[in-house]
C-alpha cells in the first residue's frame, strides 16, 4: 500500500506540474461566469420575487412594453408590404395593427401595455382585424380561392366567428386583469384539444395558480406567462389522457400501459407542485439561469474531456518518448502498479476538476443570478414527490458528468500505452472524441436494431443519457428504465464497465508485457 | 571472498530474426568494476536493459542479489541503481524533486542520503534547478546520484563518462573505485572508451554480435593476480637500433633470438620495432638478459610490457575491419 502512495504521489506531481492543467483550470474558471454574465444581460423582467409589491416602476414598464414594439417593428421589417401573396400582406399588416394597438395602450394605460399577457392578446386581436380587412378587400386585392380560405381559416371559420372573438377579446383586454385573460383562455380551450373534460382539467389546472393579488411574477414576465400557459396545457392533456386512456399530449391514440399511467401520474404530480407554487421557477430570470448552467456545463464538461484526453492520452507515450520511464521501471515495483498508480491519479484529477467545475457553475450562478431557489427540481417517482435544491441536483449531475471522464481516462490511457506516441495517441482519442459527438446525432433517432449495431459508440456517452433521465437516478428506485430509447441504463452501466475492463486490460497487457 | 552480485545464465534476447544476445553467460562480483565492451551492436545496451527490467529475456535468467528477477522481480530491482543510455529525468521538476520521487519509490524518506549524494556527484549547487535546464554532463551526475541513493549493490551504468568534461570523469573513475573497492559495490560499466576503460575496471567482458567472447582482468587488477600467482609478468626486450649503433654492425631480432638455446626460443618471441617480448619471472629475465649480453647483442631498454585494452580488443573483437 505504502508503495502504491509513493507511486501515486509521484504520478499526481507529474500531472499537477503540467501547464495544461493551468490552462484547463483557467477555462473552467472563466467559461461559466462568462456566460451567465451574457445571459443574465438578455433577461428583460428581473424581479423573480413574485411579489405584488415589486410592480414595476413606470420607467420599467415603459422599457418592458417598448421591448415588445421593438420585436414587433423588427418582424414586419421582413416582410415586403408590396408582396402580392396573401400570407405577407397578413403579416404585414397584422404587425402594423399590433404596433399601433400597443402604442395606443402605451400611452392610455402603459401598466396594461407592459404585460405581455395583454400584447399576446393585442397580437391576436390584429391578426382577426388584418384577416377581416384583407378579407373584405379579397376581390380588389385579386385573392384566389385558396388564399381567401386560409384567410377564413384564420378569421376562425367566418367573418361572424371573427367578430365575435374580437368582442371578446376586447372586453378582455378593457378588462385588463390576468383572471380575466385565465377566463378568456378557459373559453378558447377547445382549439387546443376538444371537450369539456380538457376545459374541466385546464380550469383545475389554473385554479391551482396562485391569483393576481398573491403573485405578480408572471404580469410582466413574458417567460412566467409563456411558462405558466404551458404548465396548465400539460395538466389538462395529462389528466385528460388518464381519463381516456391515451397520450392526449403527444397525440397518440395507443392504449396507455401501466408504465406509462404511472409515469402521466408522476407528472401531474410534479406539476400540481409546479403551478402551486409558480413565481421563482417560472420566471425569466430562473429560465435564463438555468439555461446558462446548461450551456455552462456542457461547455465545462467539453473542456474536462479534451484536457483529460490530452492528458491521458499522452501520460505514458510522452515518458516513452522521453525516456522518463526508465527511472520508474528501475525501480523495485511491478510494471503494473505502475499503470494502476497514473489510472489513479488520473482519476483523481479528474473528479477534482470535475467538483472544481461544479462549483465554480454553482458560485457564477449564485453571483450572477442571485439565490438560486428558483431553479429548485421536483421530481415525481412512483407516486412520490421529491424537491430537490438545485445544488443537489448539479451534484448528481455533476457526478454522472464524472462517469464520461472516467471512461476517457481508462479509453485515453490505454490508447496512449499501446501506440506510444504522444500524437498519435492524442490524435486518435480526440478524433474519436469528436467522432463520437457527431455519430450521437446522428444515431439520436435509430431504432434499436440500428443502435444495437453502433452500441460502442452510443454507449461511450452513456452518462449523458444518465443526465437526461438524472431524475430516475435520483430515487434509485428504478434503474431499469431507459435514458436511451431501447437501451436500459442498468444495461448501459454493465456495458460501459465491460468497456472499462476491456480498455484496463488492455492498457495493462501493453504495459507489462512489452519491451521498453 | 567477493560474491556474485549479478549472475545472468544463458541469456538470449531475439529481435525478429536477429540474436541480439545469444548465449550469454557471465557474473559481476562484489567490489569489482566490470566492464561491458563491444562494438556498436554487439548487445551491450540489450544485455544491460534485460537487468534493468526494460526488456524481457527469451531464455535463460537473471540473478540479482540472489534474487531472480522474474520471480522476486521487487527485491532483486532493490538492488541495482544505474542509468542506461542517456540520464532521462523529468525536466518539469528540479533535480532535487527528481531524486526525491525516484527515492520515494524505494521507501527512502532521509532527506540527508538525498544531501549526501548530491555533494558526491559535485551538484549541490545547482541541485534546485529545473533539470530542463542542465547539461547533459549535469545530467549524467544528477542520474549518478538518482542511481545511488538507495544505496544498490548492483550499480550499472551506460556510458557514464557520456557529456562530462575531464574533471568530471576523474572524479566518476575516483567515485567508481570508491565505491567498488571500499563500500563493497558491484559495478558494471559499458563504454566505447576503452582508455578510460582500462584506467577504470578490473574485469573486462568483450561482447560481439550477441556473444561473449572473452573475460579478461584489466590493469592494477591483471598485473597485481599475475605477480601474485607466479610473478610471471610480460618484458619487452629492445635491441639496440641500428641508428644508435653509430655505424657498427648491430644483430637483428631474428639474430638475437638464434642466438639463444633451443628452450628459450620458444618462449621468446619477436615484436614490431627491434624488439623480443616474452613473459617471464623475474629469475627468468635476469637469465635471458645475461645470455643476450654474453652474445654479444646490444640492448636499449627492458620495459615491463602489457598488451593495451584496445589490442586485447581488436584482437578478440577482430577490429579495425570496416563497419558494415
Amino acid at each position: 500500500m505504502r508503495k502504491y502512495l509513493a507511486l501515486f504521489k509521484n504520478e499526481w506531481m507529474k500531472l499537477s506540474h503540467r501547464a495544461l492543467l493551468i490552462v484547463g483550470i483557467v477555462a473552467l474558471l472563466v467559461v461559466p461566469p462568462l456566460v451567465a454574465v451574457s445571459m443574465r444581460s438578455s433577461v428583460t423582467y428581473t424581479d423573480n420575487s413574485g411579489s405584488v409589491s415589486q410592480t414595476p416602476d413606470q420607467s420599467q414598464l415603459q422599457e418592458l412594453a417598448q421591448v415588445h414594439l421593438d420585436e414587433l417593428a423588427e418582424q414586419q421589417s421582413w416582410y415586403d408590404p408590396a408582396a402580392s401573396d396573401v400570407y405577407t400582406q397578413l403579416e404585414y399588416k397584422a404587425n402594423e395593427l399590433a404596433q399601433t394597438a400597443l402604442q395606443s395602450l402605451m400611452d392610455s394605460r402603459l401598466d396594461l401595455a407592459a404585460r405581455p399577457y395583454i400584447q399576446d392578446l393585442l397580437d391576436q386581436q390584429a391578426r382577426l382585424q388584418a384577416a377581416l380587412t384583407l378579407a373584405q378587400n379579397s376581390q380588389a386585392q385579386g385573392f384566389s380561392e385558396s388564399d381567401q380560405l386560409s384567410l377564413l381559416n384564420e378569421m376562425g371559420g367566418s367573418e361572424v366567428a371573427a367578430e365575435q372573438t374580437l368582442t371578446q377579446l376586447g372586453q378582455v383586454l378593457t378588462d385588463g386583469s390576468f383572471e380575466a385573460y385565465r377566463d378568456y383562455l378557459l373559453e378558447t380551450s377547445g382549439s387546443v384539444v376538444s371537450g369539456a373534460d380538457y376545459q374541466a382539467a385546464l380550469a383545475e389546472a389554473w385554479a391551482m395558480v396562485p391569483t393576481e393579488d398573491q403573485q405578480a411574477a408572471w404580469l410582466y414576465d413574458s417567460s412566467a406567462y409563456t411558462t405558466l400557459r404551458s404548465l396548465t396545457e400539460q395538466y389538462a392533456a395529462a389528466e385528460v389522457s388518464m381519463a381516456r386512456g391515451y397520450d392526449v399530449l403527444n397525440g397518440t391514440e395507443q392504449p396507455l400501459r401501466a408504465q406509462e399511467r404511472q409515469s402521466f401520474q408522476d407528472l401531474l404530480l410534479e406539476l400540481r407542485y409546479e403551478l402551486k407554487n409558480p413565481a421563482a421557477s417560472v420566471t425569466e430570470l430562473a429560465q435564463a439561469a438555468n439555461n446558462s448552467d446548461s450551456v455552462a456545463k456542457q461547455l465545462n464538461l467539453i473542456i474536462l474531456c479534451i484536457g483529460i484526453l490530452i492528458a491521458a492520452g499522452s501520460f505514458v507515450s510522452q515518458e516513452m518518448e522521453t525516456g522518463s520511464i526508465k527511472s520508474l521501471i528501475i525501480s523495485p515495483t511491478r510494471r503494473y502498479k505502475i499503470y494502476l498508480a497514473k489510472l489513479g491519479a488520473l482519476l483523481l484529477i479528474s473528479l477534482a476538476l470535475a467538483v472544481f467545475s461544479w462549483l465554480v457553475r454553482l458560485i457564477s450562478l449564485r453571483i450572477v443570478f442571485g439565490p438560486l431557489s428558483g431553479l429548485t427540481q421536483v421530481i415525481a417517482h412512483n407516486g412520490s414527490l421529491h424537491v430537490w435544491n438545485y445544488w443537489q441536483y448539479t451534484a448528481l449531475d455533476a457526478g454522472l458528468g464524472y462517469l464520461t471522464l472516467a471512461v476517457i481516462v481508462f479509453f485515453a490511457l490505454a490508447v496512449s500505452t499501446v501506440t506510444r506516441r504522444t500524437a498519435v495517441a492524442v490524435g486518435l482519442t480526440l478524433g474519436s472524441y469528436f467522432g463520437l459527438m457527431v455519430t450521437e446525432s446522428v444515431l439520436a433517432n435509430f431504432g434499436w436494431k440500428e443502435a444495437f449495431r453502433f452500441l460502442p459508440l452510443m454507449n461511450l456517452d452513456f452518462s449523458t443519457r444518465l443526465l437526461s433521465d438524472a431524475s430516475r437516478l435520483m430515487t434509485l428506485k428504478q434503474f431499469g428504465s431507459t435514458p436511451q430509447v431501447n437501451i436500459s441504463v442498468g444495461f448501459s452501466a454493465l456495458y460501459v464497465l465491460i468497456l472499462a475492463g476491456l480498455l484496463l486490460w488492455m492498457g495493462l497487457d501493453s504495459f507489462c508485457r512489452r519491451d521498453i | 571472498m567477493s560474491e556474485d552480485i549479478l549472475k545472468l545464465n544463458h541469456l538470449t534476447k531475439q529481435f525478429g530474426r536477429r540474436k541480439a544476445v545469444d548465449d550469454l553467460t557471465l557474473s559481476v562480483r562484489s567490489g569489482e568494476i566490470f566492464g561491458f565492451l563491444g562494438p556498436n551492436g554487439a548487445g551491450k545496451t540489450t544485455t544491460i536493459k534485460m537487468v534493468m527490467g526494460f526488456l524481457f529475456e527469451d531464455t535463460g535468467h537473471i540473478e540479482i542479489g540472489g534474487y531472480d528477477l522474474r520471480h522476486q522481480y521487487g527485491k532483486a530491482m532493490a538492488q541495482v541503481g544505474g542509468i542506461v543510455e542517456n540520464p532521462e529525468m523529468y525536466g518539469q521538476f528540479s533535480g532535487r524533486q527528481n531524486l526525491e520521487m525516484y527515492a520515494r519509490l524505494h521507501g527512502l524518506k532521509d532527506r540527508r542520503r538525498i544531501d549526501e549524494v548530491v555533494r558526491l556527484v559535485g551538484m549541490d549547487k545547482r541541485i534546485n534547478e529545473k533539470v530542463k535546464r542542465y547539461s547533459l554532463g549535469m545530467k549524467q551526475r544528477v542520474g549518478l546520484a538518482q542511481a545511488l541513493v538507495h544505496r544498490p549493490r548492483l550499480l550499472i551504468l551506460d556510458e557514464p563518462t557520456n557529456g562530462l568534461d575531464p574533471d568530471g570523469i576523474h572524479q566518476l573513475r575516483d567515485l567508481l573505485k570508491n565505491l567498488a573497492h571500499q563500500e563493497g559495490v558491484a559495478v558494471m560499466v559499458s563504454s566505447h572508451q576503452l582508455a578510460e576503460m582500462q584506467m577504470m575496471c578490473d574485469r573486462v567482458g568483450i561482447i560481439n554480435q550477441g556473444r561473449l567472447l572473452d573475460v579478461r582482468l584489466v590493469g592494477q587488477a591483471a598485473a597485481g593476480e599475475a605477480g601474485g600467482a607466479a610473478g610471471i609478468r610480460p618484458y619487452r626486450i629492445e635491441l639496440l637500433p641500428p641508428e644508435a649503433a653509430r655505424g657498427q654492425a648491430v644483430p637483428t631480432a631474428q639474430e638475437a633470438l638464434a642466438a639463444l638455446p633451443e628452450g628459450w626460443r620458444n618462449l621468446v618471441h619477436i615484436a614490431k620495432g627491434q624488439a623480443l617480448e616474452a613473459e617471464l619471472d623475474p629469475q627468468q629475465l635476469q637469465e635471458l638478459l645475461g645470455m643476450l649480453l654474453a652474445a654479444g647483442i646490444p640492448l636499449s631498454q627492458v620495459l615491463y610490457s602489457s598488451r593495451s585494452l584496445e589490442d586485447l580488443y581488436f584482437s578478440v573483437t577482430g577490429g579495425g575491419q570496416a563497419l558494415a
